[in-house]
């Protein structure tokens, strides 16, 4: 009986020391950043199926580092960031940093892309019935992504070409915010994806570079393209607590390595485009 | 925080956006109701004709025409107006905007036309039919002025609920360009967070349904008399 007792009393003692040395390295990294902290070997990364192969080339270098990763596919964009939101992956690579942006205001989330960021995908206008944006005719049809942010982002290439003129002081820009249109666009707005398959019945559309390298057809024929596609970076996506960490680090790191990068030229064959 | 009504362009969007979204969707539901009610009745009448109990009873053609129409009904009309492009760019030249929706509208609405009058036939009292044949009625005698005659009621409520059916259908057109209110709701309400914009639209679509169904109940009483 006393045996037991004294076996139940270690035990006790044993859980609270540990509840504590549990506390213990929060309460100094707070205090001192630089204090080393609990090694975190495993981690997950939700990926969607564009990112996939590049989250499988950082596996082998995080090994290397002494870390685990293991990747979860899923097949719609928002479901990564609510899966890191959530907790239930580390860390996500798939979206740009204004979508990222978007969805954390709309859901109180607090996702940060650590810096410096990976790359972006550009996007283009493109024709296959002509062979520069010259030739475009006055009145031309042209097809437009009817989501907030890739509208605002596809008339700033009209405006950065001088093709439109923009209204002053608007956030994200509609078809609505054109002031002049010299050459009177007609904009068709559709899905996304709808822009690409567009093309055969319109003058023009603007389309992503991944899009249309989806479809089998050239990203790099554009008539014209963004000029600040490092506004909309792709990067590693983890929470706000995890931002400081050493493995958020290494793990920027290592998409951002020089072996990473060879793959990705090869494996995409020159889509994304690496920010310095 | 569920719903913002700050910072909403609802005011400054209603003339510019909203009401040409609300003509190009009269006109989407407009031209489809009406194509898929003539392609649709003459299916109708080609299936009671020829159906097992029919005026002239023919399997073969019978089965193909049910067969096409359980086809066309299991396509989501998303993925129809995707799936059907290359057709529509024959028939209309494009397969984008408001011309380029009107004809998947049409094709899933004519089956689903079909099957109302079709049914709405098959319930007309068999001993009228009979009777009218031993007054040595010809068969579309008997089509137009007793099946079709006696079915008119039953048509016209089975008509009022596809329409308001397919309205709701008129909202995937955005998809490819044809605008349209659900487009609107979608792009410049949910997308940019403006809810008051979002239930504005959806106010004015249950003000239509409420529209739609008013007509199709005053037509019912008057044809039913």
């Amino acid at each position: 009986m006393k045996k037991i007792l004294s076996l139940l009393c270690i035990m006790v003692l044993v859980f609270s020391l540990s509840a504590c040395s549990n506390q213990q390295p929060e309460e100094q990294s707070t205090n001192e950043v630089q204090e080393v902290k609990s090694e975190k070997v495993d981690i997950k990364i939700a990926c969607a199926e564009t990112t996939q192969a590049l989250v499988e080339a950082v596996v082998p270098i995080m090994e290397a580092k002494g870390y685990n990763v293991t990747y979860q596919l899923f097949d719609n964009n928002v479901n990564t960031m609510v899966a890191t939101n959530d907790g239930s992956v580390d860390s996500l690579f798939v979206v740009h940093k204004p979508f990222m942006e978007n969805f954390n205001s709309a859901n109180n989330a607090d996702l940060v892309m650590i810096e410096p960021h990976v790359f972006s995908v550009g996007m283009g206008v493109y024709s296959e019935k002509y062979k520069s944006i010259d030739e475009l005719p006055e009145g031309a049809s042209i097809s437009i992504m009817n989501d907030a942010m890739n509208m605002d982002r596809a008339l700033r290439i009209f405006s950065d070409a001088g093709l439109l003129k923009l209204k002053d002081g608007v956030d994200k820009y509609t078809i609505l915010d054109i002031e002049s249109n010299p050459k009177n666009y007609k904009f068709v707005e559709m899905d996304q994806t709808q822009t690409v398959r567009s093309l055969q019945d319109m003058d023009a559309a603007v389309a992503f570079f991944s899009h249309m390298k989806n479809a089998d057809k050239d990203f790099k024929s554009y008539l014209i393209r963004d000029q600040h596609p490092e506004n909309y970076p792709q990067g590693v996506v983890v929470k706000q607590e995890n931002a400081n960490e050493q493995w958020t680090k290494d793990l920027v790191e290592a998409f951002r390595s020089d072996e990473v990068k060879a793959f990705a030229d090869e494996h995409y064959g020159g889509l994304y485009e690496y920010i310095q | 925080m569920f719903i913002n009504f700050s910072d909403t362009r609802l005011f400054e969007y209603l003339p510019k956006v909203i009401l040409p979204a609300l003509f190009a969707t009269l006109r989407m539901l407009f031209f489809s109701m009406i194509l898929g009610l003539v392609i649709g009745s003459i299916v109708a009448v080609v299936l009671v004709i020829t159906s097992p109990y029919g005026l002239k009873p023919n399997k073969r053609i019978y089965r193909a025409l049910d067969f096409i129409i359980n086809m066309i009904r299991s396509f989501p009309v998303i993925i129809l107006i995707v799936a059907i492009s290359p057709i529509t760019r024959i028939l209309v030249g494009t397969s984008v905007g408001e011309k380029a929706a009107i004809v998947p509208l049409t094709i899933a609405a004519f089956p689903v036309i079909a099957r109302y009058i079709e049914a709405s036939l098959l319930e007309v009292n068999k001993n009228l039919i009979l009777a009218a044949k031993s007054f040595g009625a010809s068969d579309s005698q008997i089509m137009i002025k007793v099946m079709f005659a006696e079915a008119l009621p039953s048509i016209v409520a089975g008509l009022t609920t596809t329409t308001i059916l397919f309205l709701a259908s008129t909202t995937l057109a955005g998809a490819v360009g044809a605008g349209g209110l659900g487009a609107v709701a979608l792009t410049y309400g949910y997308q940019r967070f403006d809810d008051l914009m979002m239930y504005a639209i959806v106010v004015i679509l249950f003000i239509m349904v409420l529209i739609i169904q008013g007509i199709g109940e005053l037509v019912y009483r008057k044809i039913k008399k």
